[in-house]
């Protein structure tokens, strides 16, 4: 597709504007667009809402953006808010802010700094969390690496490599620790090497298993080696 | 459980994959999500799978996949059938169908240079049921003509074709692979054809 002869979206103030196909949208007001929306890079300062769905090649959100359909983007960068109704496809997506989906995600990699949620499932190559996250469903990744900044959560974990460490004992970390609790809340982890601190979960499975501190696990299931910290509490633990 | 069910577990044990490979695989399409059946036993929930569709598509990767890379494999494998045309002479130098099966083709489908992909698939589902000689030319329009006007409606979910038969009159039904069917005493099922599993055989043989 030409993308020259596309119009920009512009919007200062309170605007409301007609979905359709644009080169560049940026909002930095309070936009309102009607219907679908498909456009180059999607830049959103401001409020943003969309009465459809979305396709962009970029998208970056520092302000408050939500979407009543699904997203379908290359990058996307939400430093702000984002909520979407729909599933999330994208390539790469970074999460400094907060972001919620209320279907399932696809992407090659997530990175999570901040808090996300989704209602569906989560599928990357790469999954990196350094902040919270509440996934309902299954989280689907080759690499899993997960460092506990604040209460972190999934129905199910499965990859090839997943690892769940403490964030570093810093000041803040501290007192944040009093507050919320730090722990990674799962039914079952499946994969091929698991090394896992400060997990509450029914089932591990996998080949090699390291459990680390911190952990209560109800059940573990090995095929290959197995290691346990004294801090862990291990009701079961069986070789295959 | 069931015997046409099989557990995540149990399967793994079984073909010796393991949990990672699973799971890439379920990333990359080539197992279909809603192979993925959640049921609560008493250890809590588990994963169960079709037993023979599961069993018969691992084979197939773990065969396949010195050849083709993951994201071929995942083509292979997707029922969605992209608009793509196949030459009129693909059809019976690549083996796809019979002289007399192409025949039929042409009569129904009309003399071009070449057709959509799913009339194809049609052509080659009629081509397995004649070359068993459970079906009959004449019945084979039947086959053609339930799979043109019904097929498009499943819009790529899983379906079976089923060819019935009563005091010699044949019948075709096309029925989502889900559902389970009961014919009265005197009707004899023929044959049923997986769609999915024809479509995973055509597209190997045109690649």
């Amino acid at each position: 597709m030409n993308q020259d002869n596309r119009p920009d979206l512009v919007i200062q103030g309170s605007v409301n504007a007609s979905g359709g196909v644009y080169r560049e949208v940026n909002v930095q007001g309070l936009g309102k667009i009607k219907g679908d929306l498909e456009c180059h890079e999607l830049q959103c300062g401001g409020h943003v809402s969309i009465d459809g769905s979305m396709l962009a090649t970029s998208v970056r959100v520092d302000g408050n953006a939500s979407v009543r359909g699904g997203v379908k983007a290359d990058t996307m960068e939400i430093y702000g808010q984002i909520d979407v109704n729909g599933d999330v496809k994208t390539t790469s997506l970074l999460v400094k802010g907060n972001a919620k989906v209320h279907g399932s995600l696809t992407s090659d990699e997530i990175q999570v700094k901040g808090f996300f949620k989704s209602s569906g499932d989560c599928e990357a190559e790469v999954f990196k969390a350094e902040g919270a996250f509440t996934i309902g469903g299954l989280l689907n990744a080759g690499q899993v690496e997960i460092q506990l900044h604040g209460n972190c959560q999934a129905r199910e974990i499965g990859g090839e490599h997943i690892e769940v460490r403490k964030a570093g004992s810093s000041t803040l970390n501290k007192i944040l620790k009093h507050i919320f609790n730090t722990t990674l809340t799962v039914d079952t982890v499946e994969g091929d090497e698991i090394y896992l601190e400060y997990t509450r979960a029914k089932v591990v499975r996998g080949n090699n298993i390291a459990i680390g501190p911190g952990c209560e696990i109800d059940l573990v299931e090995y095929t290959g080696e197995y290691r346990q910290d004294n801090g862990a509490q291990v009701k079961e633990h069986t070789k295959r | 459980m069931d015997r046409d069910f099989i557990s995540k577990k149990e399967l793994l044990e079984l073909t010796g994959i393991s949990y990672g490979q699973l799971y890439r695989w379920k990333r990359k399409n080539l197992i279909p999500e809603d192979w993925f059946i959640r049921r609560s036993t008493y250890t809590g929930q588990e994963t169960f799978f079709p037993r023979e569709q599961i069993l018969a598509r691992i084979d197939k990767i773990i065969h396949m996949k010195d050849d083709l890379s993951l994201d071929e494999l995942a083509d292979v494998f997707s029922p969605q059938v992209f608009g793509s045309m196949v030459k009129r002479e693909e059809l019976v130098e690549q083996n796809i169908v019979s002289i007399p099966t192409f025949d039929l083709f042409v009569q129904h489908f009309g003399d071009e240079e070449a057709y959509p992909f799913e009339h194809v698939l049609y052509a080659y589902m009629a081509e397995r049921l004649l070359a068993t000689g459970e079906m009959s030319l004449e019945e084979g329009k039947g086959l053609l003509h339930a799979m043109e006007s019904h097929y498009p409606k499943f819009q790529g979910k899983p379906c079976e074709l089923i060819f019935i038969r009563k005091m010699g009159i044949s019948a075709f039904a096309l029925a989502s692979s889900s559902a389970e069917l009961y014919f009265e005493g005197s009707v004899k099922v023929v044959s049923r054809l997986n769609v999915a599993a024809c479509l995973e055989e055509l597209k190997t043989k045109l690649k």
